[in-house]
């Protein structure tokens, strides 16, 4: 009898094991199998919100007194804000090229999860959007990564020139290797091509990506690789969907007021974060002839900088307001995109108009002189002007520098550090960063040269 | 055992009615030396000598030798005239019988005598001559084969370690076992006095029954049961111990002057100035703060000198000590009831400790225990038992290693002023600058290191209840079939208020107030204090069905055990945070707005307010097979196997190797009960040998992507996951093969007796971490089963009785000698400063050990300004970025030796007078290096963090000379400050002597007293530091004396 009853109770416990060990270990671990635990990968801001911001720091609009370099700043802040050679980012995924990465791969990721779930007339929307998301963030981080560690792109040497990896599963056992700049660009225009259909046309917060955002997105990276009718159409595309601008006059500042605008402002189109890891925004002060060029009337003057006990401003005007610096997309920078494709394609008043548009809202109501060209040169010299002056700590100042130069623009940015003179110099082998020491040792891809 | 005498005599006197009729029996007894007499149960007055062995005695048809041998145990043996002639009888398990050990490994219990393994067992004899509140802290200096690794543990909690490593990164623990069942709660709610013996499975053999999880070795723990026909038995323990304050003074501090002299030359050089100007609200140092005062005008430059003067006689370890730290006092109490009748055996008992600690930290432990078995019926027998442990700790004062987001406290800092207040330090905000910008209205902004801890009641509840029920049924003779079910569920329930006067509340309060524009304050968080509570709920379910299967005919003797179980574990989390919770005045909660950032009253940056909860919950479920054979012919030989597979509900890594067999094998062979041994010296000796495989799982480890849920994004507010895990799909079990070659031996008398044994373990499989480049994959290194290691070491466990007599001395050796040493490791990274970084740094390079000690070489000061100095490529360099990147070759760095001691001795000697004993424990450790820790100018100036070598620097030329301390030089260089922590210079031999405890005891009839000193410091060190190399760069554990009783009626 009693074996019998013990034989039972094996036979029973053999038959719930298997059911047993199919139950999920922790309730809140989960794997990439349904559309809402991909959405929700996608949502992890505090990886896929965030961009690198080293071009920023490495362009010319802000300049770290010597205390403040000697004192604050890491060797990889030092290495950057000096144009330094090697090993100027720490050797972590956590870093300027790690980081643009593991966006990549939570894309790649949340792509190739997505092939398993059925696309059914219940759930292609979001699933349409979910696939449109990643293309959008992987397109975009390509972008960003090209912008610092490669040469700026030039339809003639593109083929020659070395892009950066293009990594398009997950499967890590596969080994990083060096595209050229043209399958770079390809790749990223055809990422953010991609996406346009898929996304949605409104979303519940900027800080996921939309259609707009998409076009705004491909409209600055044409235009960064002087392809400017496309930019101006996309950014015709962009600003038919979004074209609000705000009117500073609406917003108070006061001298203590650290962070000038909301994160959800009416210009934000795509709200992509920058820590600020690179530029502090406490210890940068903006680059004093860039302040001086602002109009007493200018209300940037006030809604974007601050003054310091040292004399010297400070920036307080990001679109992310205190999660971050904006990296992303809005309606401001549209127009005067879309100004200057105007202006180079001899379009005078057109694109005067897109820049006066813009301005008249910037300036303390009633003190505005709509600005005038003689003709579409002189028109695209203003607006180039204007476009500095309105684009301050957008990540777009790296991206025109290097553009601008190949046009003969000759701008060299320059620092004075501790009596000691630096300069990087139009078009030098210098605008494509060194990538960290160890991804070069890890994969045996080439380094940038640095001379 | 002398009842069992009396017992077992009259079980022979009652037996020895039966006589009948007689022949004469030969035979001959082995394996014991001196005098034998055989006398037989039916005529127990005929007894006859055995000579040279042999003897012959008249018995009856049917009837029971009992063989007598001076300090034995008599035997028993039934016998008949058919059994062949003569009979061979070995006296070596019966003379074990006064003093055989048992070894439980959770599944049975064997005599160890016929066990092929390897088992190291603490009986609670020995575990009590140390005091203390958890059971496994005692085991550290007592145990063969045990180290507690506090070397690569880092700051975490110290590890056990069974006879050296068998992973490198997956979990290194031991599986601890109570009372047949894997214990997976909270160590310290066992009751030290409830413990019955400790066995520790140290080789395949004994371990691999355990499967996957044994990989490590296995601790396995018994507490006291009662016994058949025992009268009541009372036992009662208290004592009382006291902990002397911690030795704060052991790890050396820059002085207080010379940290000034630090702060004026930043502050001079501008380092502050940055903050100052564009951060004025950030807390400084009162130097600082002064010299800023004096430079803006606000006090005369006399004035901050004098004050800067003051500061310079404080020190602030002298007012920990003085008063925060007071002596640690610890009390203890148990009693235990226990009996039998003839049908049922029972214990009931109950323990109170009640500590407190240096920091006035407090807990409180009730336990509660009770055991019985019944006999059902002659051949079904019922076990229960259920323990209650119910406990409650809160925390105590902050201690000296606290830290604040700008760093230590300043050296100079004061906690009381001379009117015995506390004094405030400012540890995120400047409470001047508040005052102004605040108008005055905001709460004080000072942290209180003194009184801080008074407005925090942070308590930490706990129950736990574990109760057992089994059946075992014998349905024939040697036959045994058992149920168990265990069930056990741990609730600890945390809450934890910092009350508004507490620095917590106070900051968040201030942090969210806004000034309005009639100079009002307006609260954005509720006025109040901050309560948090947390409640985890751990429940443990075990279900064991087994057959047992134990039979001994004249010469063979068969154990076989098969079985299956089935086990589920369910720990769910959760918890909640409230701000603005007064605890006179409870009701619902305001809702606040989570959503918005708000900004910080002094920086303006928006902040969220905090608030929230989190829940979780994990499952795991467990399904095993297992079985495990032995057989002894003429126990002589015996051969031992045993297998298990394992399956679980884990995520990836597990379904890879689901169902995978694990296994061993053993032989032992008794050569003292062989005919021809005829060392009249040494009547034992006996040799074994194992091989098996056993295997350690981590459930962290996954094969697919896993995510995490995280918290909601707060731009969407929609859930956000994280990917934890990435899809890695070859991930299996770490396996660890052991092979096991043993001697043990007993001189006459047992004058000297114990255990050689030689081992040798390959690890393979192992979870390497191996650098990733992260263009791939979002990680800087990722878990493949890519690395072997292998191990081997020697036991030697050595008991002598030096002495005998009135005045007794008897001695306890315990010699561990273990080696590992990487075989393969998956390495991408060959750069140097991934090798470096002291004791805790895997270095894996293959034929070194996995902890080794490399560091970079030093090439002494530059004589020109006492800059450090290394090798590139053999040519003297200062190029810190090269030295400490990737200039320097692996092949390059200088190679010290493990930082894991390769021999650890114990000695225990007791010697006895009367009712007089006093223990002596030495313990020792060599063959191991640590990094010493000297000035890091790095740390200095961004976290305040000295070292009395700064007094010792270099400062003009010719000081390289008699010093090998680099000079101070602004501004900050990492990688100067890294090369140096780091080099060659700085390493230092571990090997240490240690007097673990001394214990006195002394025997008043029923009642034994005893005082116990434990933790009594080193007697002998290699370095000439004055650093305790156990305790590298934190406080070395206090020296604790305890006095108590303990009775048994």
């Amino acid at each position: 009898m009693k074996q019998l009853f013990f034989v039972i109770t094996v036979g029973m416990l053999l038959l719930s094991c298997e059911k047993q060990l199919e139950e999920k270990p922790d309730k809140s671990l989960s794997t990439p199998q349904s559309l809402s635990s991909i959405q929700s990968m996608l949502d992890y801001y505090v990886y896929t919100g965030y961009d690198n911001g080293a071009d920023e720091a490495s362009a010319d609009n802000y300049f770290v007194r010597d205390a403040t370099y000697n004192g604050w700043l890491t060797d990889a802040q030092r290495g950057v804000y000096s144009w330094g050679t090697v090993n100027i980012f720490l050797n972590t995924y956590q870093s300027e090229w790690g980081r643009p990465y593991g966006n990549i791969y939570y894309s790649n990721v949340a792509l190739q999860s997505l092939q398993d779930i059925p696309k059914t007339p219940d759930n292609v929307i979001e699933w349409n959007d979910i696939a449109g998301q990643a293309l959008f963030k992987r397109g975009a981080s390509f972008f960003r990564i090209a912008n610092l560690f490669a040469l700026p792109y030039d339809a003639a040497t593109s083929d020659a020139t070395m892009g950066i990896p293009l990594r398009l599963t997950p499967d890590f056992n596969e080994r990083s290797v060096r595209a050229s700049l043209t399958e770079t660009y390809r790749q990223v225009i055809s990422d953010l091509q991609a996406s346009v259909p898929l996304l949605k046309v409104f979303v519940m917060h900027p800080a996921r990506p939309s259609k707009p955002a998409a076009y705004g997105l491909l409209s600055r990276i044409y235009l960064s690789m002087r392809n400017y009718t496309a930019a101006k159409l996309y950014a015709d595309s962009a600003l038919a969907i979004r074209s609000q601008l705000m009117n500073y006059n609406s917003i108070p500042v006061s001298a203590s007021t650290a962070y000038t605008f909301s994160n959800s402002n009416p210009e934000s189109i795509y709200m992509s974060l920058v820590s600020n890891g690179q530029i502090l925004i406490t210890t940068a002060r903006i680059d004093t002839v860039l302040y001086a060029s602002y109009h007493a009337d200018d209300l940037r003057k006030t809604r974007f900088f601050r003054l310091r006990p040292d004399g010297y401003y400070s920036f307080r005007g990001s679109y992310a307001s205190s999660d971050g610096l904006y990296g992303g997309v809005a309606t401001d920078e549209l127009y005067i995109t879309r100004a200057e494709c105007l202006a180079r394609a001899g379009e005078k008043d057109a694109a005067l108009n897109d820049l006066n548009t813009l301005l008249v809202t910037r300036y303390k109501t009633g003190t505005y002189v709509p600005i005038t060209a003689t003709d579409a040169a002189d028109a695209l010299a203003k607006i180039l002007v204007e476009r500095r002056k309105e684009l301050v700590y957008r990540f777009t100042r790296w991206m025109d520098i290097r553009r601008l130069n190949l046009e003969g623009a000759g701008i060299t940015p320059k620092r004075y550090i501790n009596g000691q003179f630096f300069e990087l110099p139009p078009n030098s082998p210098k605008y494509a960063r060194p990538i960290p020491g160890d991804v070069i040792a890890l994969s045996g891809m080439p380094q940038n040269p640095q001379q | 055992m002398k009842k069992i005498f009396v017992f077992y005599s009259l079980l022979l006197l009652y037996a020895g009615n039966a006589a009948a009729q007689t022949t004469l029996f030969k035979g001959r007894v082995t394996g014991v030396s001196g005098n034998v007499s055989v006398q037989t149960t039916t005529n127990p007055g005929s007894q006859v000598q055995a000579i040279g062995g042999n003897f012959s005695i008249p018995v009856a048809a049917t009837d029971t030798l009992i063989i007598i041998a001076p300090g034995y145990q008599p035997m028993r043996i039934a016998i008949d005239v058919s059994i062949p002639q003569p009979l061979v009888i070995d006296m070596t398990a019966a003379a074990k019988a006064l003093e055989e050990v048992i070894v439980n490994t959770g599944y049975q219990k064997i005599a160890k005598e016929r066990a092929t393994g390897s088992f190291t067992t603490v009986d609670n004899k020995l575990l009590n001559q140390q005091v203390g509140t958890t059971v496994l802290s005692r085991l550290e200096s007592i145990t063969n084969g045990l180290y507690v690794d506090r070397q690569t543990s880092g700051l975490g909690q110290p590890r056990f370690i069974i006879r050296g490593l068998s992973t490198i990164n997956g979990p290194a623990s031991p599986l601890i076992v109570l009372d047949d069942f894997p214990y997976e709660g909270d160590l310290n709610n066992i009751n030290p006095n409830d413990v019955e013996s400790i066995t520790v499975l140290k080789d395949a053999a004994a371990a691999s029954i355990w499967g996957t999880r044994a990989g490590n070795g296995v601790i396995v723990i018994t507490t006291k049961r009662g016994r058949y026909n025992q009268p009541m038995r009372t036992e009662f323990t208290s004592n009382m111990s006291i902990a002397d304050k911690p030795k704060l003074r052991s790890i050396s501090n820059i002085s207080s002057g010379d940290f000034i002299g630090v702060e004026k030359f930043l502050y001079d050089n501008g380092y502050y100035q940055a903050q100052l100007t564009g951060s004025p609200w950030k807390a400084v140092s009162p130097v600082i703060e002064l010299l800023n005062l004096r430079d803006q005008g606000k006090i005369s430059a006399a004035e901050a000198d004098n004050r800067i003067h003051a500061l310079a006689a404080n020190n602030l370890t002298d007012e920990y000590m003085n008063y925060v730290y007071e002596k640690g006092v610890n009390l203890q109490q148990a009693i235990s009831l226990s009996g039998g009748t003839k049908n049922m055996q029972w214990i009931i008992g109950g323990g109170w400790d009640h500590n407190a600690d240096q920091l006035s930290a407090k807990y409180d432990r009730y336990n509660f225990k009770t055991a019985q078995t019944f006999k059902l019926t002659s051949r079904l027998d019922l076990n229960t038992s259920i323990d209650y442990t119910q406990s409650r700790s809160a925390a105590g004062k902050r201690g000296i290693s606290f830290s604040t987001n700008t760093g230590s406290l300043p050296v100079y800092t004061r906690l009381k002023d001379d009117n015995g207040n506390a004094l405030p330090v400012n540890i995120d905000y400047l409470q001047s600058y508040a005052d102004s910008a605040g108008e005055g209205k905001l709460l004080d902004w000072s942290y209180y290191p003194l009184t801080d801890a008074d407005n925090i009641e942070d308590v930490v509840k706990e129950q736990a209840i574990l109760a057992n029920l089994a059946l075992t049924y014998k349905p024939m003779k040697g036959l045994s079939l058992s149920a168990q079910y265990q069930y056990g569920r741990q609730v600890t329930t945390g809450s934890r208020l910092a009350g508004e006067g507490s620095y917590e509340a106070r900051n968040y309060i201030n942090k969210f107030s806004e000034l309005d524009s009639d100079g009002n304050i307006q609260y954005n968080l509720p006025r109040g204090g901050i309560f948090s509570s947390s409640n985890a709920t751990l429940e443990t379910q075990n279900f064991r069905g087994q057959v047992n299967y134990s039979r001994r005919w004249a010469a063979h003797e068969v154990n076989v055990l098969a079985g299956g179980e089935w086990r589920t574990r369910q720990y769910n989390t959760g918890s909640q945070f409230t701000v603005g919770y007064n605890p006179d005045l409870l009701g619902p909660m305001p809702a606040l707005d989570y959503v918005h950032p708000y900004p910080n009253f002094l920086t303006g940056a928006g902040e969220y307010l905090p608030g929230g909860g989190s829940f979780g919950a994990t499952v795991n479920n467990y399904v095993s097979f297992f079985s495990n054979a032995a057989y002894t012919f003429r126990r002589k030989y015996t051969i031992s196997a045993s297998a298990r597979r394992d399956a679980s509900n884990l995520f990836g890594a597990t379904r890879n190797n689901r169902w995978t067999p694990l296994w061993s094998a053993g032989l032992a062979w008794d050569i003292s009960n062989e005919y021809f041994y005829k060392l009249n010296w040494l009547p034992r000796l006996k040799i074994r040998t194992t091989y098996g495989i056993s295997g350690n799982a981590d459930p962290a480890r996954a094969a697919v992507t896993t995510l995490r849920l995280q918290a909601p994004s707060p731009f969407t507010q929609q859930p956000s996951s994280q990917i934890v895990q990435f899809e890695n799909k070859s991930l299996g079990w770490e396996r660890v093969a052991m092979t096991n070659l043993a001697v043990d031996f007993a001189s006459r008398n047992d004058r000297i007796s114990g255990s050689v044994e030689y081992y040798h373990k390959k690890a393979t499989n192992l979870f390497g971490y191996a650098q990733v480049d992260y263009t791939s994959v979002p990680i800087d290194g990722l878990t493949k089963n890519v690395a072997t290691i292998t191990g081997r070491g020697v036991d030697i466990d050595l008991q002598t009785r030096n002495i005998t007599g009135k005045v007794s001395w008897s001695s306890q050796l315990n010699i561990n000698f273990n080696k590992d040493k990487v075989k393969k490791y998956y390495l991408f990274d060959k750069t140097s400063s991934a090798f470096v970084g002291g004791s805790a740094q895997v270095s894996a390079i293959e034929g070194s050990p996995v902890y080794g000690l490399y560091t970079y070489q030093w090439g002494g000061l530059d004589p020109l300004n006492g800059d450090p100095q290394g090798y590139l490529g053999g040519v003297l360099s200062k190029d810190y970025n090269e030295l400490a990147g990737t200039g320097t070759k692996l092949e390059e760095l200088h190679y010290s030796g493990p930082t894991l001691p390769t021999s650890t001795w114990s000695m225990g000697n007791t010697v006895s007078y009367k009712r007089l004993s006093v223990t002596v424990r030495i313990t020792g450790k060599f063959g191991h290096y640590f990094q010493r820790p000297s000035i890091n100018y790095s740390q200095l100036y961004k976290s305040r963090t000295g070292h009395a070598d700064f007094a010792n620097r270099w400062q003009n030329p010719g000081d390289e000379l008699y010093t090998q301390v680099p000079s101070m030089r602004y501004p900050i260089d990492e990688a100067r400050s890294y090369f140096y922590a780091n080099s060659s210079i700085l390493a230092t031999k571990a090997d240490h002597i240690r007097l673990q405890y001394i214990t006195l005891q002394y025997q008043l009839n029923k009642v034994q007293c005893y005082i116990n000193a434990n933790n009594l410091g080193l007697l002998w060190k290699a370095n000439s530091f004055g650093i305790d190399p156990e305790y590298n760069n934190t406080y070395p554990a206090a020296t604790n004396i305890a006095v108590g009783i303990k009775a048994i009626f």
